[in-house]
């Protein structure tokens, strides 16, 4: 009796629900920035992290975050301090309040407001894409008090980019809301449960949301903001420590986010593809094995392509993606009020 | 403080029949100033310590300078104080991705002052390690000028095939970079049993691996858009600076020592030499790509060719004393034409031994390049003009 | 083009030269320096001689002799070479520029003014190219001491055993 009660609190269930989304957002990160460590170093011929762990490295990136937490606070003289400082929160919290709304699975039968998701918003689509354009004021902030050109360049070059991905990102996240009538993640993965995956029919939209999401995150072949070969490391080149820490565990939770919202849009969410529905599988599953898939795929483009330069970038942006998605949402249209 | 204008901005909201009064300052607050950036000395991109001065006007690179001599170490004095022996070993340290292509000059000029004859087989070995070399420098340069551009996995590939060249060099000489294999007259010992049949399977492997760079570089689109049409060199202007080496060949000027001024036996193998269209980044690293696959033939065919015999022309006096005289000797290294021009006067010790090195007259030509041109494209500039720090400075 | 033709086609354009001087293989032509820009226009600008390219630009220390200046060039149209020599003294250590006929020799000029003390006249950017700004003295010139030899006999003076 008294565990039903305390169950069914709604403060407990809230606190639980947080702790599984931080617990989420603690780790799901690390596990695909080790599957990058040891997924490079395989196509690259050599065999990454070994040694921290004993067993193939595996605790590598808990030692470096042990690492970055103990290094000395350097800010460089010229800085300004107070954003300087700031500048990791404004990365980091945007993604962490999108951990909330993605559903790893569907809502419990006859309670929909509880399920494998933190909040089931009726505006959660609308919710991710305009919190995640707030990483750019991070990105300006580290490069403008950082007192370094080439932090400038970098956090200029980012700007500009974010700012043009953000329209195909939105416009073929648009597409598949009207296809699925609603915009809520939780109900726009429900819509693909017993017919086929948007993946299909907006196959467009999803390679168009794929390249946007790369250069949201600011990844390769996307990366020129934080070019190494050229101005060092971007907006974050003055950075080092728990802060430097906080922008790359920003930057990998980023790559889980928008992976997470790609399979709910495209690849039908919690669903079990035609052929391997089996009843004991649980549902979180298959959004797992979605994400980590996507994310191979990502880490795989890193492996393999140099990087556009950013005037090449901004072309692809807007004479290319933003057209494909106008055209993509014109015919999802046609073809909803047709058929 | 400024002058200032106030003009109406017309008709913004606020209210029917209500303009805001806009204060337009004059052009002068508006000015911009153009930008000096420093890349380098320590930078991922510049290839050892050379800088380059940059004046930006955004990304825009109005102006380059580069400033070189961070490298300096003085070979030409240190040369006028040592014998034609201990010179080899100062001179490798050059271009140090290819060190026996620099020890080869010393020893060809020292012999010719000498008049000296020089064993046949020594001569063929001399080849072998020559061309060797060539495909070491060049493949460090496919693997860098792809990282530089941000595909980081040809360089891994690169530095495998380079660690089982550098390998084999250690068979035969002991070091795996600065060899001093070289003497005057021929070589220091034979070759080991055995390196012939390893150098000719490892022929066969490289060959094999090249189509990956093939694919993951030459083939892919990104690659071509960043590389292409960037940082065209003009063949005449190239050769008024004295550059040579693929970055001429690709400028579309065949232009080889090894067939124009043939030394060592290169006239008695068969091999082309590639030159490209346009003289943009592409043809640079085309160019070089090529010349990797004509080395590896040329080294086959000596397989075939070296005959049994010594390799020092009998009793060498302990103290080489050329004649007094003058000469210039030039070979064909990897970056380009390093050549020695030697001053005896009869002693051990040479009175001048001027280094002529490739990537001095390369590195003066950059600013040609770089006038108008993005600041991501002047890495891929800089990338694609092969030059080594050692080799500028001396 | 054969050496001999070479050095009498060279005497033949380029005006009065001191001498021409073949050795192993390879020839050399001494000019006076007041005539040293003018024959490197010739020999840039003549067709049958169309010297397009400078290998490179030195000089010798030649103690009380003065300073023989080496410059090197090399046809890429008629594959053939030419060293072109010329001898300034000591104490008036100047001669004309060559940057203005060949892009080339710009650098090669400020090297041998900071190596040498030789000056160049009418050089765009006579300034130190491979010594620290800080630098004192013309390190090539014979009489720069190379401090380790100051310190330690050169080891290669005892017979190798």
């Amino acid at each position: 009796m008294i565990f039903e009660h305390f169950f069914n609190d709604p403060w407990v269930i809230l606190g639980l629900k947080l702790a599984a989304v931080l617990g989420l957002f603690l780790t799901l990160p690390l596990i695909v920035g080790y599957g990058e460590h040891k997924g490079l170093a395989h196509m690259q011929s050599r065999f990454g992290p070994m040694e921290a762990g004993k067993f193939h490295g595996w605790a590598q990136l808990i030692a470096d975050g042990v690492k970055f937490i103990q290094k000395e606070d350097i800010i460089p003289e010229a800085a300004d301090r107070k954003v300087f400082a700031m500048a990791p929160a404004f990365a980091l919290l945007p993604v962490m309040l999108t951990f909330l709304v993605l559903p790893f699975g569907p809502g419990l039968a006859g309670d929909e407001a509880n399920g494998f998701f933190g909040e089931n918003m009726d505006l959660s689509l609308f919710f991710v894409l305009a919190i995640s354009a707030v990483g750019v004021i991070a990105m300006l902030m580290a490069g403008w008090s950082s007192a370094n050109k080439f932090a400038l360049i970098g956090a200029i070059r980012g700007a500009a980019q974010l700012i043009a991905y953000e329209l195909p990102l939105v416009l073929a996240a648009g597409a598949v809301a009207m296809q699925a009538g609603s915009v809520s993640l939780v109900d726009i993965a429900a819509a693909q449960s017993d017919q086929l995956w948007f993946v299909v029919p907006q196959f467009a939209g999803f390679i168009i949301f794929i390249m946007a999401s790369l250069a949201e995150l600011s990844r390769p072949p996307f990366d020129m903001p934080i070019a190494d070969s050229e101005i060092i490391f971007g907006h974050m080149t003055e950075y080092t420590g728990l802060r430097f820490a906080l922008f790359l565990l920003a930057e990998y939770a980023g790559i889980v986010a928008l992976a997470a919202v790609a399979t709910v849009l495209f690849l039908g969410g919690w669903n079990a593809p035609p052929l391997l529905d089996i009843s004991f599988i649980p549902a979180p599953f298959w959004t797992f094995a979605k994400i980590g898939a996507l994310a191979f795929v990502i880490i795989w483009l890193r492996a393999t392509y140099p990087r556009l330069r950013e005037d090449q970038l901004q072309k692809m942006a807007w004479k290319f993606l933003i057209p494909a998605s106008l055209i993509q949402i014109l015919a999802t249209g046609i073809f909803k009020v047709a058929f | 403080m400024s002058s200032t204008e106030t003009r109406h901005a017309g008709m913004l909201p606020g209210g029917p029949g209500e303009s805001i009064q806009v204060v337009v300052a004059s052009d002068e607050e508006f000015e911009t100033k153009d930008m000096t950036l420093s890349i380098g000395p320590q930078h991922p991109s510049t290839h050892g310590v050379l800088r380059v001065v940059l004046t930006l006007d955004g990304e825009i690179i109005k102006d380059a300078i580069p400033v070189v001599g961070y490298m300096h170490r003085g070979f030409d004095k240190l040369a006028e104080a040592r014998d034609y022996r201990q010179i080899v070993a100062l001179s490798n340290r050059h271009d140090w991705l290819s060190a026996f292509g620099n020890e080869i000059g010393v020893v060809l000029a020292a012999e010719r002052l000498m008049e000296l004859e020089v064993p046949a087989r020594a001569t063929w070995i001399r080849m072998l390690m020559c061309e060797w070399n060539r495909v070491l420098n060049h493949l460090m340069f496919i693997g860098s000028f792809g990282l530089e551009l941000g595909a980081m996995t040809p360089i891994f590939y690169a530095f495998r095939e380079r660690e089982e060249i550098q390998a084999l060099m250690e068979m035969a000489t002991g070091a795996r970079l600065h060899y001093t294999y070289c003497r005057v007259g021929g070589l220091k010992e034979d070759l080991p049993k055995g390196f012939i049949q390893r150098s000719a399977s490892l022929v066969k492997i490289i060959r094999s691996r090249m189509a990956d760079y093939e694919g993951l570089l030459l083939g892919n689109e990104i690659f071509k858009k960043r590389t292409v049409g960037i940082g065209r060199l003009d063949p005449q202007v190239a050769l008024e600076y004295g550059v040579s080496g693929p970055i001429l060949q690709a400028t579309g000027v065949a232009e080889d020592a090894r067939k124009t001024e043939p030394y060592l036996f290169y006239d008695q193998v068969e091999f082309d030499v590639p030159v490209g269209a346009n003289g943009d980044s592409y043809d640079r690293f085309h160019v070089l790509y090529l010349r990797v696959l004509e080395s590896l033939k040329i080294i086959e065919q000596i397989h075939s060719k070296i005959p049994a015999g010594p390799i020092m022309p009998g009793k060498m006096p302990k103290n080489l004393k050329p004649p007094a005289g003058w000469t210039y000797v030039r070979t064909e290294n990897s970056l380009g034409e390093t050549g020695y021009y030697v001053v005896s006067r009869g002693g051990t010790e040479p009175w001048r031994f001027k280094m002529r090195t490739p990537s001095f007259h390369n590195v003066s030509m950059i600013p040609e390049l770089l006038r108008g041109v993005l600041l991501p494209d002047l890495i891929s500039v800089l990338g694609s003009v092969f030059f080594v720090v050692g080799d500028v400075d001396r | 083009m054969k050496l001999d033709e070479l050095a009498s086609a060279i005497t033949e354009l380029a005006g009065p030269i001191e001498r021409t001087e073949q050795l192993h293989g390879q020839l050399a032509i001494h000019v006076t320096p007041q005539r040293w820009h003018e024959v490197a226009t010739v020999l840039r600008d003549h067709p049958r001689l169309a010297f397009n390219v400078v290998t490179f630009l030195t000089a010798v220390d030649e103690e009380a002799d003065g300073f023989e200046i080496v410059l090197s060039l090399w046809s890429a149209r008629r594959l053939h070479r030419v060293f072109v020599k010329t001898v300034v003294p000591r104490d008036a250590a100047r001669i004309a520029t060559l940057s203005d006929v060949w892009r080339g020799a710009n650098w090669c000029e400020r090297e041998t003014w900071e190596q040498f003390g030789i000056t160049f006249d009418g050089h765009p950017n006579l300034v130190k190219l491979l010594l620290p700004i800080e630098f004192d003295g013309f390190p090539l010139r014979k009489d720069f001491p190379l401090m380790t030899r100051e310190l330690k006999d050169f080891p290669g003076e005892k017979e190798p055993v």
